[in-house]
């Protein structure tokens, strides 16, 4: 993407100390350079691909995986069909020792079909690969979360030249190019309807992703898009770099070698007893979408009170015995929250 | 005929299920499985027994309801009710069934359970039945209560299978023949049904009755042994079965 000039930040020679710092403030992208290039699975992969696939197969259980088939007109995105009512690509189950053979043997094919290992847990595929290639989080990493309560997750995607069209994650994330080349395209969570979002449902991966074909954008029909360009950055990454993502920053991820490995990490930054902020969304489509235009107003007023106001802004002015579900939730807070929405909307 | 598909509250919101128990629905049987996750209720109500897989040679736990083929004696066909505390879940839970879905895109289990309904089942009643969704979408309380019967049955179905094999394995399922005598005379000579032994269990060593006893397994050897005694309660309704015939 040659329109977008601005480059995501690079912090050189990082160790884990200094990520542990930048995690816990955390307000854009940046990349680490070479964070992860000692670990074995890079070399591997600075070898050859050959000997990544066999290192990593060496890692591998057997368990069948869903992974992605586009034919070769996709040119690599998936996405939907013209009418965006059905995806572009198929999903099958396979075991991922036959997959990675299928991937590198497009290496050599120009206009390959487009093959995707995509977001598959690294302990659940690959148990042992942990052992030698694995960021040894420090136990406060995630302050004031530990790594079992951020619910810190490892996943591996692999395939040929793909895009992962734009999208945000509720997760913090930390994505490690391993082997091939990754470039991401970064746009701050502002960004939303600049960006064209797509259905709600069906989704390439769980989550919406923008309709603009950020290869060949139609400014026609997307006019705002050239907005989003302005607060874009670009993100290239070699085999070792690491890029910290806060979570709902909006990400084309694009796998740009003949054949890419990309190992990511994933957090939560609030603990889990608390409910997903995309269900409320869900819930306000229900609730508050078709209100009349005034309703919806006042409805906004109050959020804006209640939720997106400064921390205390709703409880200064009472007593503290009465602030009850104002107050900072507890466990037993968010059962009780959790019980009366149930009851309420079982109807 | 079945058609087992994947309950929703969309394509099923109408959906109702009768009330009733009746010879139609095939609740005219003698006998019915069940599962140890619901043995405490069942112990009290029905006598409950072994009987051997023809095809796999395995033990099933299965609760008796008659005498004779296709004798159900707690089925009241007047007033199409099932005459007992408890109705077995394989019973109660209706045209419903447990399906698998694989759920592993969206990071979930390969094999999660969901619930399917059979949409051929004949209990299915739009017109007088109960609703199995609320009139929003949201699940009715018969519908919750379903839910937990599958559960009991799907947790059931593998700890049953656990049960019987130590069971087996310690050797303690004897075959018991039953000779019932009714006040009319008629006699019943039933066989094929095992329990278990209380003499090799009153026999048996130490380290096995411990073992058994860690399991869990001693109780519900116990609690089957002394449902036979239920046997006195289909022999009472089998003779009161018999004077009202004869009353008629």
């Amino acid at each position: 993407m040659t329109l977008i000039c601005k480059k995501t930040p690079v912090i050189d020679g990082a160790d884990i100390y200094t990520i542990k710092a930048t995690i816990s403030n955390l307000t854009s992208p940046v990349i680490i350079k070479g964070l992860v290039k000692h670990w074995p699975l890079v070399q591997a992969g600075l070898q050859s691909d050959r000997t990544a696939i066999d290192y990593l197969t060496a890692h591998y259980n057997g368990k069948n995986a869903g992974v992605y088939f586009g034919a070769a007109d996709i040119n690599g995105r998936f996405g939907y069909n013209a009418s965006a009512t059905e995806l572009n690509f198929s999903i099958n189950k396979m075991p991922l020792d036959e997959m990675l053979e299928k991937i590198h043997s497009t290496s050599n094919i120009e206009n390959a079909e487009s093959l995707y290992i995509a977001s598959n847990s690294i302990d659940h595929y690959f148990p042992s690969l942990r052992q030698d290639n694995d960021i040894a989080f420090a136990d406060d990493a995630f302050s004031p979360l530990t790594p079992k309560e951020a619910g810190l997750l490892a996943s591996i995607w692999i395939g040929n030249k793909t895009v992962v069209a734009c999208h945000y994650d509720a997760q913090s994330n930390l994505a490690c190019c391993i082997a091939g080349r990754r470039r991401f395209t970064l746009f701050p969570p502002d960004q939303i309807a600049n960006l064209y979002p797509g259905p709600l449902a069906p989704t390439p991966g769980g989550q919406v992703i923008s309709m603009v074909d950020f290869a060949n954008p139609d400014f026609e029909k997307h006019p705002k898009f050239k907005l989003a360009l302005e607060s874009a950055q670009v993100a290239e990454m070699e085999p070792g770099d690491a890029l910290l993502l806060p979570s709902m920053w909006w990400h084309q991820v694009e796998g740009l070698a003949p054949f890419n490995i990309l190992i990511n990490y994933w957090w939560n930054t609030t603990p889990s007893y608390l409910g997903q902020p995309a269900d409320v969304l869900t819930h306000a489509l229900l609730s508050i979408k078709n209100c009349p235009p005034e309703e919806k107003k006042a409805w906004k007023a109050i959020f804006d009170y209640y939720i997106f106001s400064e921390e205390n802004e709703a409880t200064t002015h009472l007593p503290k015995e009465a602030h009850g579900a104002l107050a900072k939730i507890d466990p037993l807070m968010a059962r009780r929250l959790r019980g009366k929405l149930l009851n309420k909307l079982n109807r | 005929m079945t058609e087992h598909v994947l309950l929703d509250n969309i394509n099923h919101q109408d959906l109702k299920i009768s009330p009733h128990f009746k010879a139609e629905f095939g609740d005219k049987v003698n006998t019915v499985a069940t599962f140890i996750t619901e043995l405490t209720e069942m112990q009290s109500v029905y006598p409950l027994f072994f009987r051997k897989d023809n095809n796999t040679g395995e033990y099933q736990l299965v609760a008796m309801l008659g005498f004779e083929q296709d004798e159900n004696l707690f089925l009241n066909e007047t007033n199409h009710s099932w005459q007992a505390d408890y109705i077995p879940a394989m019973v109660s839970k209706g045209p419903f069934l447990i399906g698998f879905q694989d759920q592993s895109q969206d990071g979930g289990n390969e094999q999660a359970p969901v619930v399917h309904v059979d949409m051929a089942n004949k209990r299915i009643d739009n017109d007088n039945g109960q609703a199995v969704f609320l009139d929003h979408g949201g699940n009715s309380p018969y519908l919750n209560r379903i839910n937990a019967l599958l559960q009991k049955i799907y947790q059931g179905v593998e700890t049953t299978k656990a049960m019987l094999s130590a069971f087996a394995e310690l050797d303690l399922i004897e075959t018991v023949n039953l000779e019932i005598t009714l006040q009319n005379g008629n006699t019943h000579n039933l066989q094929g049904n095992y329990t278990i032994s209380s003499e090799k269990l009153a026999t048996l060593a130490g380290a096995s009755l411990e073992k058994l006893n860690k399991a869990g397994y001693l109780k519900e050897a116990f609690a089957i042994m002394g449902s036979i005694n239920n046997i006195n309660k289909l022999i009472l309704l089998k003779n009161r079965q018999a004077l009202n015939h004869n009353n008629e």
